[in-house]
């Protein structure tokens, strides 16, 4: 086979190498459109006077630089950040584990999979006044909910992944004298860890929303309180000034997680062929 | 010939607009809660006094007032019905919501504290030592802008007590209180009664009986409001809301027995000693349905006083009244 044969197949596939320069051009569309939708939004707004609505970035800018100077915005991101982060690590820890042993044993999977799918399809919101009664007006309240939704993201993607894993690729292995051990880390959990992370990189937003319910429905302090403290005085640039912030700690979080991914996926190429010298 | 031709247009013309005038006017009333600061409106639903007025209304009950409100603001409802703290804030949004009716006189939410922490604060000999206790403790409202918030911090702060408010709806805070989730909440009856008579909470400061200081006791703990250009445009709607509470004034004075039955039928948890105490102390506070402009600038002095709303000196009482007609 010669050298170029797999990047011939990628090909075929759809896959193309990226041009010189192609990266900084994608980025600065990205910002182009970016600014182009802050000015319209400014725009539209002086226009139709329509600032108690829609707001506007400039006074969004504003709110966020009152919110700063108040002081409340960094313990507040501060408080929210932590209940999220907690629940994410507690959510996704729970998730994978249970995931991965009820996909990995199919008598179990078979057993449980009905009643973790019932309960996946009760209205989790719901569940929020209830989480007060139980764990308090407290960050632990938040930390639970953010966790229980994580929690389903991750078990889900698992679940489903560790299913996948190849039986034959496993039985060969266990014949040719590899330990359970060794099939599981050489094995099962790399093919899984790539569902893994998909479950955990849509349960990372799914952290924060659960934070910020917890904060809506009773709390004396995080985004999420400031946020239903402003739209308690129709503060429509608090509100958006919140959401920004929301929205750049998601995308920062994701960010990072995205390289923690690169890491532990690089036995992974860009073509999706597993390089076998990467594998530990 | 002309002439004759219009006055059969006329005549033609005369049953549907009369029938048009007599058929009930649908409108939709967006509330911040089901407390007892609705219980006048509850009794007038009951007793058929909206429709007596040619109105057909639908009650909507909201998480709180600034969702009613926004309710209004949205063109989704006509009426809604919240403290007067959240027509200031919405003023001071450049919102024009104005007050049609005092649904509820006076502050309606009372202070209850859990037992606990009642017991440990002991037996306190005035209410100024009872707001000083309440520093740092965690007391649930229901938002920022509550007719029930600002009364008790402007009241607390000047007695040099700061509590952290926690804002959630009416009926978490009772099984809140009761979970130690919070020390103390804000809120009307049946929820403020729900917490006493089960032992869970001790009433610290009641509301109805005014026993915070003069200077921080509101006119009003929820109105009827709406929007300025649909009390412009349909001042014959609003006339007939206004008429209803003055009918409900008349009813509560003329027919009490009768008027108690309908709010035990509106608040069926409440038991009958229970109902009649409530009836007892809140029934007056139904029945004086005039906003007045001395009002609202007591209002503007109270949010003065707690800080609540920057700018609220700005706001003249005139320009968030619909005169009573």
């Amino acid at each position: 086979m010669s050298d170029m044969q797999p990047i011939r197949e990628a090909a075929a596939a759809g896959w193309r190498p990226k041009l010189p320069g192609e990266n900084v051009v994608d980025v600065m569309l990205q910002v182009g459109l970016t600014v182009i939708g802050f000015a319209a939004w400014e725009i539209l707004s002086r226009a139709l006077k329509a600032d108690f609505w829609i707001s506007s970035p400039s006074q969004v800018v504003i709110a966020l630089i009152a919110w700063a100077k108040s002081g409340d915005l960094a313990s507040d991101l501060r408080l929210t950040l932590t209940e999220a982060g907690i629940g994410f690590v507690i959510g996704s820890a729970a998730g994978g584990l249970v995931g991965f042993v009820l996909g990995w044993v199919k008598r179990l999977g078979k057993l449980f999979e009905p009643l973790v799918l019932s309960l996946y399809t009760l209205p989790k919101i719901a569940l929020a006044p209830l989480f007060v009664l139980w764990f308090g007006i407290g960050p632990v309240n938040k930390i639970m909910f953010s966790g229980m939704l994580v929690f389903f993201m991750v078990f889900f993607t698992t679940f489903q992944g560790t299913r996948q894993v190849d039986r034959d690729l496993v039985a060969n292995a266990r014949l040719l004298g590899a330990s359970r051990w060794a099939v599981w880390t050489k094995i099962a959990i790399p093919y899984a860890s790539v569902w893994v992370f998909t479950g955990i990189r849509i349960g990372l937003p799914y952290a924060l929303i659960g934070a910020i319910v917890g904060e809506f429905v009773a709390a004396d302090s995080g985004v999420g309180f400031r946020i239903k403290e402003a739209t308690s005085f129709f503060n429509t640039a608090a509100v958006f000034a919140g959401l920004v912030v929301l929205m750049a700690i998601s995308m920062i979080l994701l960010g990072l997680l995205r390289l923690i991914e690169r890491r532990a996926l690089r036995w992974q190429n860009d073509t999706n062929i597993i390089d076998p010298e990467a594998v530990v | 010939m002309m002439l004759s031709r219009r006055a059969l247009l006329a005549t033609a013309l005369l049953p549907v607009t009369a029938r048009a005038q007599s058929a009930p006017v649908p409108i939709t009333i967006a509330v911040s809660s089901n407390s007892l600061a609705y219980g006048g409106i509850n009794i007038a639903l009951r007793g058929g006094l909206f429709e007596k007025q040619g109105l057909l209304p639908k009650v909507v009950t909201m998480d709180s007032g600034n969702a009613a409100m926004a309710a209004v603001l949205s063109g989704s409802a006509e009426f809604t019905s919240a403290g007067p703290g959240e027509v200031l804030a919405a003023k001071l949004r450049n919102q024009n919501i104005v007050i049609v009716a005092n649904i509820y006189r006076g502050l309606s939410g009372s202070l209850v504290l859990a037992k606990p922490v009642a017991e440990r604060l002991g037996a306190l000999p005035s209410v100024a030592a009872k707001l000083k206790a309440l520093d740092g403790l965690s007391i649930a409202t229901p938002s920022a802008t509550s007719a029930y918030t600002h009364p008790y911090k402007g009241a607390a702060e000047a007695q040099g007590s700061h509590p952290r408010f926690v804002y959630m709806a009416q009926p978490a805070m009772v099984a809140a209180l009761q979970a130690g989730a919070v020390q103390g909440f804000i809120a009307g009856a049946p929820f403020s009664t729900t917490s006493v008579t089960s032992g869970a909470g001790v009433l610290w400061i009641s509301g109805p009986k005014g026993e915070l200081p003069a200077r921080d006791l509101p006119a009003s703990s929820a109105c009827i409001e709406t929007s300025e250009a649909f009390a412009a445009a349909h001042p014959d709607v609003v006339r007939r809301m206004q008429a209803s509470f003055t009918a409900l004034a008349a009813f509560l004075r003329d027919q009490p027995a009768e008027a108690q039955r309908l709010l035990g039928l509106a608040y069926p948890q409440l038991d009958a000693a229970t109902l009649q105490s409530v009836f007892g102390d809140e029934a007056p506070n139904w029945a004086r349905p005039i906003m007045t402009e001395a009002d609202v600038a007591q209002e503007i002095a109270i949010q003065l006083a707690s800080g609540t709303l920057k700018g609220v000196a700005s706001v003249a009482p005139s320009s968030i009244l619909v005169p009573w007609q």
